[in-house]
């Protein structure tokens, strides 16, 4: 398949195309520049998310690589002095080790003119007491102090150096080291509130980082392979607790409410995981795995007090430190065979148990938003434990060679504390026919049936948590699921092959009165591929989904309502796409020139519909409007090679971002200064943008 | 315990035993069928030495797949491990000696476009049977009577890395996996389209231990908080659907929605949480003149922060 996102093109555009086809891709850098004009209202940071394409010069798709009979060396270098550059090295002495590094630098750009009244200083955040006062004195309104805000770049940046060691002790002995080490800084939308008429938006420091350690040794020959290792992963956070100004206080007080709040960020947590695994070929093409790992999850921060208001009293802690530790054990063992060439058989066992030995944490008194101490009706935490155990059997016949007919069947049963259903079970059959290998023909079809079958029923479970005994969660409650999905690809020519899909599914939820109840989708595609000689590629796909799913509530406080089908309510909620892909590659279709053209359209909208009980005593609904997202992206890539070591060429990126999203659009947004909500103007803007790069490309 | 619950408990516990019968039964029965056919068949002839004929007399015919061949790693002679390395071209495609006597008959030689997908992987299975690959057997692809060369080349590869037949890693799924190609243009995605990582990152296509070919981890939460580590917890309080699987709420291949949601905030949380009070309130166009904080900017999360999972003493609702 030829058709792709422009994305494919684009790292193609990295590759001369002289390396394809080839073991080690040629040696090359691209030096030039790049500018990029937005239009006006333009959201820049959502159209550099995860990119940086600043204005500036440019060196780019650095490749260097030496490969002998002997050992193969290669350095990468990729948008170098950009926010997502990324680097590469890695070394193979053919048969003794391998080894690599790679340094990949991504930017997650949330927002550029997002404002604060808040300064940030680690994890405490402070607004100007005179503000604080002016508040709660009354002098001033949240309306006009927001003038005040300072604007800031709301962005993480996500940094992964990744070391892999392999050293073959023998022919049939691997040593395998890794160490990768991600650092996560920036600042993150976030929120602290201190009651329903009084939430605020934060942009809480993100400080992290993760360092994964690996090792083990595996041992292999033609027929039988075992293997030990060993994972650690190590979390630690710089900043473990946020503390935050209450904007509308100046003072702590019992009944109106505190002067900041606190919160604990993400706990510093380790990972230990001892696995080891076999495999062994049987006679009559049979094959046997077994697979076992234990892992334990611990963290032991120390514990916040209950609340940061001087003016509640003192709550005591069960205990300091929050003591939380996970044992997972996981196992796997599968048996397949193929006994003659007619039929192929598949039997896997999967179980993995969670057990969470954190004990109960006591909490007879709790305070809110750090505002209201009062008796909290659970008593303490519910650490959650559930054990999976999968079964899977898959019986293959396969009357000729070019295809194969299977019929198979899995059962899962989840084992679960706390939830409403103290086990779940679901069996699915399924049946899918493929027909492969065919030179002009691929036909796949699969077709799947599921029912979920939840026991042990706890309706006192939804009790404590106030909620109708008839509602169920959609993710273990009783389900009945049917999925087809087909895909076909014609080629009857060499140069021509056309394809198609369809998918189908639907779910059913028929114990639910309230909660979700079905969701359904159908995705259907067609694309074309021409190919009608080396030098010229041209492809195009379509691709329209539908999905839809219907949920029930019922709008009631605590009392009459509670019980009354008048305030019953539901939510129809559909969401269509389309998707589409083109591409066209002329290379040397003219003299010592290679053009490249793609084009990716994506249009989607979502819509909630809102529907009563037809004797309804609620009032009547204003629907909604249709939250749609469209994303446009063209690229041209025209290279000219002066000679077969230098080249010459420019590209030129089209993006066009169109939202209109009821939540966070600037319509609906227009001011940091909500009625019960001090934003940071984190928004859903649009953003068209169009960027022209210039290079010279040599190759050595 | 009262005498309903009992009876519930019995009734319960009957019902597993008696549909575990089946199972074990079939399990059983299926390794008894693989040692039985295994004790009739018995392993493989090994080939005899004198049946090849060595590289130099495959290219004499077959220069140019030679050629490519000593350019990918399978032609390194230095490496024990490697085609070149024991019997060249018939490490492969098996001894040539019938093939070169009949003066190059193709039915006299292993040929790859002509084999079943089985007998493909099997071939390239005697070598790649460690690390990523330790698991193809039984794996959805091979259940799907996917092959090696669905995806690889030995002799005409397309991408720069593992040999593949398109030009990358994307395009090489997207030839069956249309959708999930599809949503990695929507609205809230991960940084695949810019290229920061793909398919593999988070898939191993060649089997794994894990559901769903997730490379890392043996479960779905697994392989997202390899990542997403501060989501690791164990948290004090937990989200149980959070602890349970991510994917009840994110889809990581794209969404309409921010942070990959299945369904817009509050739509989504109120697909569980209707009990009394704001929960079960519409947030209709009323709320959104309103500018209610539990429909506009980030919607339930605008308070619920902590909806990973909380270490606050006082998160028991996640505020904090």
């Amino acid at each position: 398949m030829r058709t792709t996102l422009c994305l494919i093109a684009a790292a193609l555009l990295l590759l001369p195309a002289s390396v394809l086809g080839q073991g080690l891709p040629a040696n090359s850098v691209d030096f030039g520049g790049r500018a990029t004009a937005f239009a006006a209202g333009s959201d820049e940071a959502r159209s550099q998310r995860y990119r940086d394409t600043r204005n500036g010069l440019t060196l780019d798709a650095f490749t260097f690589g030496k490969d002998t009979e002997m050992r193969r060396f290669s350095l990468q270098a990729d948008h170098v002095g950009y926010l997502d550059q990324h680097y590469a090295a890695a070394w193979n002495e053919f048969g003794r080790f391998k080894v690599s590094f790679d340094w990949n630098q991504t930017p997650l750009f949330f927002n550029e003119d997002t404002k604060t009244l808040f300064s940030t200083s680690r994890g405490v955040l402070r607004i100007d007491d005179a503000i604080q006062a002016g508040l709660q004195g009354g002098t001033t309104t949240l309306g006009s102090a927001v003038s005040q805000a300072h604007p800031f770049d709301l962005r993480v940046r996500r940094d992964v150096a990744d070391f892999k060691m392999t050293y073959s002790a023998t022919e049939h002995v691997d040593f395998k080291i890794s160490l990768k080490s991600t650092a996560k800084t920036g600042n993150q939308p976030w929120a602290g509130t201190f009651g329903f008429s009084d939430a605020v938006e934060l942009p809480v420091p993100v400080d992290t980082r993760t360092t994964d350690l690996g090792a083990g040794i595996e041992w292999a020959n033609g027929r039988t392979m075992a293997r030990l290792a060993y994972d650690g992963s190590f979390f630690s956070n710089n900043v473990s607790t946020l503390v935050w100004d209450n904007p509308l206080r100046a003072t702590d007080s019992a009944a109106a409410g505190p002067l900041q709040g606190r919160m604990s960020l993400w706990p510093n947590s380790d990972m230990h995981t001892g696995s080891a695994m076999g495999s062994l070929s049987l006679p009559a093409r049979s094959h046997a795995t077994a697979y076992i790992s234990v892992a334990d999850w611990s963290q032991n921060d120390p514990l916040i007090p209950f609340t940061i208001n001087s003016a509640l009293a003192t709550i005591p802690l069960d205990r300091p430190t929050a003591n939380a530790d996970a044992r997972i054990t996981s196992m796997n063992y599968s048996f397949n065979s193929r006994p003659t060439d007619l039929v192929y058989y598949t039997a896997r066992y999967r179980s993995y148990d969670y057990k969470n030995r954190t004990a109960v944490f006591n909490v007879p008194t709790t305070v809110s938003y750090d505002t209201t101490v009062a008796a909290f009706a659970g008593g303490g935490t519910s650490p959650l434990s559930y054990t999976r155990r999968t079964f899977d059997a898959d019986l293959m016949l396969m009357p000729f060679k070019y295809g194969s007919f299977r019929a198979g069947y899995t059962r899962e049963q989840v084992d679960q504390t706390v939830r409403y259903f103290d086990t779940t079970t679901e069996d699915t059959f399924r049946v899918s026919a493929d027909t492969t290998a065919v030179t002009w023909l691929t036909l796949r079809g699969v077709y799947e049936h599921a029912k979920r079958v939840g026991s042990g029923f706890d309706e006192q479970a939804l009790d404590e948590i106030g909620e109708q005994v008839s509602l169920r969660q959609f993710d273990i409650s009783d389900r009945t699921a049917d999925r087809f999905s087909a895909i076909a690809q014609v080629t009857p020519l060499s140069q021509l092959a056309v394809n198609a899909s369809v998918s189908v599914g639907s779910e059913d939820r028929p114990g639910s009165g309230f909660g979700l109840r079905s969701n359904n989708n159908h995705a259907y595609s067609a694309g074309v591929d021409f190919v009608p000689r080396d030098a010229v590629s041209m492809g195009i796909t379509f691709e329209r989904e539908w999905y839809t799913a219907l949920q029930a509530s019922r709008q009631a406080n605590p009392g009459v309502q509670f019980n009354d089908p008048t305030r019953d309510w539901t939510t129809n909620s559909t969401d269509t796409v389309q998707t589409l892909s083109a591409s066209l590659d002329l290379l040397k279709a003219w003299p010592k020139t290679d053009v490249r053209m793609a084009y990716d359209y994506s249009r989607a909208e979502s819509q909630y519909l809102y529907g009563l009980a037809p004797n309804t005593t609620l009032a009547p609904v204003v629907q909604l409007p249709v939250v749609s997202n469209e994303l446009q992206r063209g690229t041209l890539d025209v290279r000219y090679h002066f000679t077969p070591k230098l080249a010459a060429g420019v590209v030129y990126w089209y993006d066009r971002y169109i939202v209109n999203d009821f939540a966070q659009s600037a319509s609906t947004l227009t001011s940091l200064a909500q009625p019960s909500f001090l934003m940071m103007g984190y928004l859903a803007r649009p953003y068209t943008a169009n960027t022209l790069s210039g290079r010279l490309t040599y190759y050595w | 315990m009262s005498a309903p619950n009992l009876f519930e408990l019995l009734r319960t516990r009957m019902r597993r035993h008696i549909i575990g019968i089946p199972l074990r039964l079939l399990i059983a029965s299926g390794f008894a069928w693989a040692l039985a056919a295994g004790l009739r068949g018995g392993w493989p002839a090994a080939a005899q030495t004198n049946d090849y004929v060595g590289t130099a007399v495959c290219v004499t015919c077959h220069d140019t797949e030679g050629q490519s061949l000593r350019k990918t790693l399978h032609g390194k002679t230095e490496n024990p491990r490697s085609p070149a390395a024991t019997q060249g071209c018939e490490t492969c495609h098996g001894p040539g000696r019938a093939h070169v006597d009949s003066g190059g008959e193709p039915e006299k030689i292993k040929r790859f476009t002509a084999m079943a997908a089985r007998d493909i992987s099997a071939t390239c299975l005697t070598c790649h049977n460690r690390g990523d690959h330790a698991n193809w057997n039984g794996s959805t692809h091979d259940a799907r009577n996917l092959s090696c060369v669905t995806c690889h080349s030995v002799h005409s590869p397309k991408a720069a890395k593992a040999q593949l037949k398109a030009v990358s890693v994307i395009a090489t799924c997207a030839g069956c996996h249309k959708t999930e190609v599809a949503k990695l243009q929507r609205f809230g995605h991960m940084p695949v389209r810019e290229g920061k990582m793909d398919c593999t990152a988070c898939h191993n296509p060649h089997g794994s231990t894990n559901v769903r070919l997730l490379k890392v981890g043996n479960w779905v939460n697994e392989a997202c908080v390899s990542c997403h580590t501060e989501k690791r917890g164990p948290y004090l309080w937990d989200h149980a659907p959070v602890r349970e699987a991510c994917n009840t709420c994110h889809d990581p291949h794209g969404s309409n929605n921010e942070r990959m949601l299945v369904a817009k905030l509050p739509m989504l949380c109120q697909r569980c949480h209707i009990g009394t009070k704001h929960p079960s309130t519409i947030y209709d166009g009323t709320q959104l003149v309103a500018r209610s904080s539990r429909l506009i900017g980030r919607g339930c999360v605008n308070c619920h922060a902590q909806i990973h999972g909380s270490n606050s003493p006082a998160g028991n609702a996640f505020l904090r």
